[in-house]
């Protein structure tokens, strides 16, 4: 088998009639790499998938598979695997029927077929499967009869359309490894769409947030998280506290001012004028009024609204002016809780800000 | 539910007394007729002397035969008719919706032997067709002969069962199973032979049984048309003029209920367990694309003319009622409104008796089909399910079974009071009416059922509702959609049943219309008539049809509405 390839979108554009669903995508993935597509429902992520294999509209721009230009050959002929969210397994065919259809269509020797076959429900652990049905599978097990059946023919590129969704919790943990094992094994350039944060992080190298059908950031899931392009890209990823004002030079330091009169002042230059400042729950802290903080920390004042025991951590909302913050502290054994109503300080530390344009 | 299934036993004697209706009514006069069927008819010992009789018999053998030709070529040319109307609607973007629906009732509100003689004086030797086709061209094609004029007026009536089916099936495929054919490299007619078609087949094969099992059981169509030499009609004919005793007649219904078994049997296994419908999030139904305009041309052309032969009996027979004399000519010599005036004068109580007979018949059939559906699905009744079997299974039971059926054992049975045997009582028409149409308003009653929660039932029993009360005020009102569209599925296809009505008439002023067009289309004369008498069943069966659609519209309406409501808690 041939080493992994790239794929290479370039200025791509989609429309389902009237109404734009893709706007000037571009993205650079590398061979061998495993990407996802992370985005709310409507964004164009499994559009962007089903483009690159061949379904739906004719896009503007091009696609270019190993340096090849796809652009404008039909599914039957692009050679990219699909692995479908509902698995599309074939219910009247056996599981050993559906991972031979691939290797038919491809006129390949009929004992070649069978051992092909043998050795993809070998690598999925479904060998003693072969002859039942796939309505006679779990949903676990239908998904690796439609991985065994995508990868059996030795697609170029392994695209996977929300492969954990159908799955209950527990199985999706399993299955996230399991996937990754795969790809690593075969080492196929592997794209896939989810609208989990949780999902892209622990499985991608790199991933492409998307809204509205434009790419809002690329970058691997550290990089996304901790230094995010745009409040979309923030808050999309994860829980944040957004203040919008404006920045002030002040000596070398900037000087934020809320819309409702709160300040924070940093040590960053800070080029534009207007913008936001987003506060991760867990880089916050709270305490009784008054007590010391480092000199870091600038507190604001302001009122518990409620508080979640979650377990490890205790998530208070604190009521700052006008907006709500959420904080979440660590807990340990024997920690007080503060209480409704209370009067605390919310801790910012000037170490975790992010700042960004408006 | 169980609490009360264990201390009250309303609902026990309630499925008695139904268990008892249909084993009186169903079972044993089907028992009975199977009984006679094998007993040698002078010495009353069970024997196989009757089947070797019947198969000595060259007429017998002959009817056996074209039944079967008769019914398999009717599944032919009724796939040959929707095939293309199927392909058309789920493959393109093509505005099919619309026709497919009005297809779809036809078989409804006309059944076959309706339109039979208005069919012969269009396709007919001398009929307007072959006058027109001799004029032009110089021949004739012998359409309306013997056997093909069965062949053509019930394919053309009875496809809609196909069509309906096979589009459903296609528009259930989920467009994944398609795209990841795709994508493994397949396209095309491999495609197409390897993944659509055997994905639609379990809808295709039940359509097409259905089509077997209506066409091999009917008796009208091929009465009508003078071609005796079939089974069903050859079963009415022996008991008609032989009488009673004569055991063909029950050998007959026997082959024909085991046709009839296995044509269900059939239907049943195709869909059993063959769930396709996989439709998921991302569309469902096939890939649909638009066509170019020539194609849009050769579409519209096939679906018109498609819709013109299918339309073919009610044109014949509005021009058969309005007309002087039509015949050897390409349309009526005249028009007039006397055959309206003298059937609206002379046979009203034609139209009263149907009335009356399928009004009824459809009142016994939403309670019926209530009380069945709600002890099989909400109690804990031990044998509920064989409620639900043996009214099902009315099913398999040919119009002319039944109806020799009650023959032979309410013949002896006098009725108290009247004085006369039960089954020369206008009342058994009434009950073999609501026998036959027991299942279709059952399955109604149950789809109403299983669209109201449990837990609504439990909420009024939680604020103090007894289970009697509950059922009074949540269970049926909610139902009450369900069951005003079952009860006019049953008015509809009673008012103009035949085989079983055409064997349990004693009497003229008992008949119903559908009798009535039987007699009057018996003679030249009586075709005007008997025309504007059908005219007459096709317009209440029609006006009956198209208000249940309403009701069956406005319930998926509200349902939509509260299940958007719902959605919001």
């Amino acid at each position: 088998m041939k080493g992994p390839v790239s794929v290479k979108i370039e200025d791509v554009h989609v429309s389902f009639g009237r109404t734009r669903v893709l706007t000037g995508v571009n993205l650079d993935i590398e061979p061998g790499e495993f990407f996802a597509f992370l985005g709310p429902s409507g964004s164009g992520k499994s559009t962007l998938l089903r483009t690159i294999a061949g379904f739906g509209p004719l896009p503007a721009g091009r696609i270019l598979i190993d340096g090849q230009n796809v652009t404008a050959l039909p599914p039957w002929k692009r050679n990219v695997g699909m692995v479908f969210q509902s698995y599309a397994l074939w219910p009247h065919m056996t599981v050993r029927k559906n991972v031979a259809f691939g290797l038919e269509e491809r006129r390949v020797d009929g004992k070649e077929i069978r051992r092909r076959v043998e050795a993809a429900l070998d690598l999925v652990g479904l060998a003693e499967f072969a002859d039942r049905r796939p309505t006679q599978l779990s949903g676990g097990q239908q998904q690796r009869v439609a991985l065994a059946r995508t990868v059996v023919v030795e697609p170029r590129v392994l695209l996977l359309d929300e492969p954990l969704s159908n799955l209950d919790a527990n199985l999706r943990v399993q299955m996230r490894r399991d996937i990754l094992d795969l790809q690593r094994k075969l080492s196929l350039t592997t794209i896939f769409v989810t609208h989990d944060q949780e999902e892209a992080n622990t499985m991608s190298d790199r991933m492409a947030v998307l809204h509205d059908g434009v790419i809002q950031q690329v970058g691997a899931p550290v990089t996304l998280y901790d230094r995010p392009a745009n409040l979309f890209v923030a808050d999309f990823l994860g829980t944040a506290n957004v203040l919008k004002g404006r920045f002030t030079a002040d000596n070398g330091r900037s000087r934020f001012t809320d819309e409702s009169g709160i300040e924070i002042s940093f040590d960053k230059e800070v080029e534009h004028e207007r913008g936001a400042v987003v506060l991760r729950p867990q880089n916050l802290t709270i305490q009784s009024p008054g007590a010391p903080h480092g000199p870091h920390i600038i507190p604001l004042s302001g009122t518990v609204q409620y508080v979640e025991f979650l377990g490890s951590i205790v998530r208070y909302a604190v009521q700052v002016g006008p907006h709500v913050i959420l904080i979440d502290e660590s807990h340990r054994q024997g920690d007080q809780l503060f209480q409704k109503g209370e009067s605390v300080e919310v801790g910012v530390d000037t170490n975790y800000l992010t700042i960004l344009a408006q | 539910m169980s609490y009360f299934a264990r201390t009250s036993p309303g609902p026990a004697v309630v499925a008695i007394l139904l268990g008892l209706f249909l084993l009186v009514f169903l079972v044993i006069p089907v028992a009975k007729v199977i009984f006679v069927a094998f007993q040698d008819p002078n010495t009353g010992a069970l024997t196989l002397v009757n089947f070797a009789d019947f198969f000595n018999t060259s007429l017998f053998r002959e009817s056996f035969f074209n039944s079967l030709y008769v019914a398999l070529m009717s599944v032919v040319v009724g796939s040959v008719i929707a095939m293309p109307l199927a392909y058309f609607t789920t493959r393109f973007n093509f505005n099919g919706a619309v026709l497919i629906q009005t297809l779809g009732v036809i078989p409804l509100i006309m059944p076959p032997f309706v339109g039979a003689v208005a069919m012969q004086l269009l396709f007919g030797t001398n009929g307007s067709i072959n006058l027109l086709l001799d004029e032009w061209f110089g021949i004739n094609i012998p359409f309306m002969e013997g056997l093909n004029g069965v062949i053509l007026v019930e394919s053309i009536h009875y496809f809609p069962f196909i069509l309906i089916n096979l589009s459903a099936a296609l528009n259930n495929i989920d467009r994944s199973m398609e795209e990841s054919a795709q994508n493994l490299g397949a396209n095309g007619l491999r495609l197409f032979r390897r993944i659509v078609l055997p994905l639609a087949m379990p809808g295709y094969v039940a359509g097409a049984s259905l089509v077997f099992l209506k066409v091999f059981d009917d008796l009208g169509t091929p009465l009508l048309l003078n071609v005796n030499n079939m089974l069903a009609p050859q079963a009415y004919l022996r008991i008609s003029s032989i009488g009673i005793s004569d055991p063909m007649g029950y050998v007959i219904s026997v082959i024909l209920v085991l046709f009839s078994l296995f044509a269900l049997w059939t239907s049943f296994l195709a869909m059993r367990g063959k769930e396709y419908a996989t439709v998921q999030k991302g569309g469902g139904g096939l890939m649909k694309r638009d066509l170019r305009v020539w194609e849009k041309v050769g579409a519209y052309a096939v679906v018109v003319f498609t819709l013109l032969i299918v339309l073919s009996p009610h044109i014949g027979l509005t021009l058969l009622s309005f007309g002087t004399i039509w015949s050897f000519s390409v349309l009526p010599d005249g028009y007039t409104l006397a055959n309206y005036q003298e059937v609206i004068g002379t046979t009203s109580e034609y139209i009263t008796n149907t009335m009356l007979y399928a009004g009824l018949a459809a009142l016994i059939d939403v309670i019926f089909g209530t009380a069945i559906a709600y002890l099989v699905w909400r109690t804990k009744l031990v044998g509920r399910k064989w409620l639900d079997y043996l009214a099902t299974g009315a099913l398999a039971i040919p119009g002319v079974v039944l109806g020799i059926g009650y023959l032979r054992t309410f013949y002896e049975f006098e009725v108290p009071f009247i004085g006369q045997p039960l089954a020369s009582w206008w009342v058994i028409i009434v009950v073999a009416l609501a026998v036959r149409r027991l299942p279709y308003a059952l399955r109604a009653c149950v789809a109403a059922l299983q669209q109201v929660a449990v837990a609504l039932e439990e909420a009024a029993e939680n604020l103090g509702a007894t289970k009697y009360r509950t059922v009074k005020r949540v269970v049926v009102p909610l139902m009450s959609g369900g069951i005003i569209a079952g009860f006019v599925t049953s008015f509809a296809t009673a008012a103009v049943e035949l085989s079983a009505t055409i064997m349990l008439v004693s009497a003229e002023s008992d008949a119903p219309l559908s009798y009535g067009i039987y007699v009057f289309m018996q003679s030249a004369a009586g075709r005007g008539p008997g025309a504007a008498l059908g005219m007459i069943a096709v317009v209440i069966v029609g006006v009956a049809t198209y208000l249940s659609h309403r009701v069956i519209e406005r319930g998926k309406r509200e349902r939509a509405l509260d299940a958007a409501l719902a959605g919001g808690v």
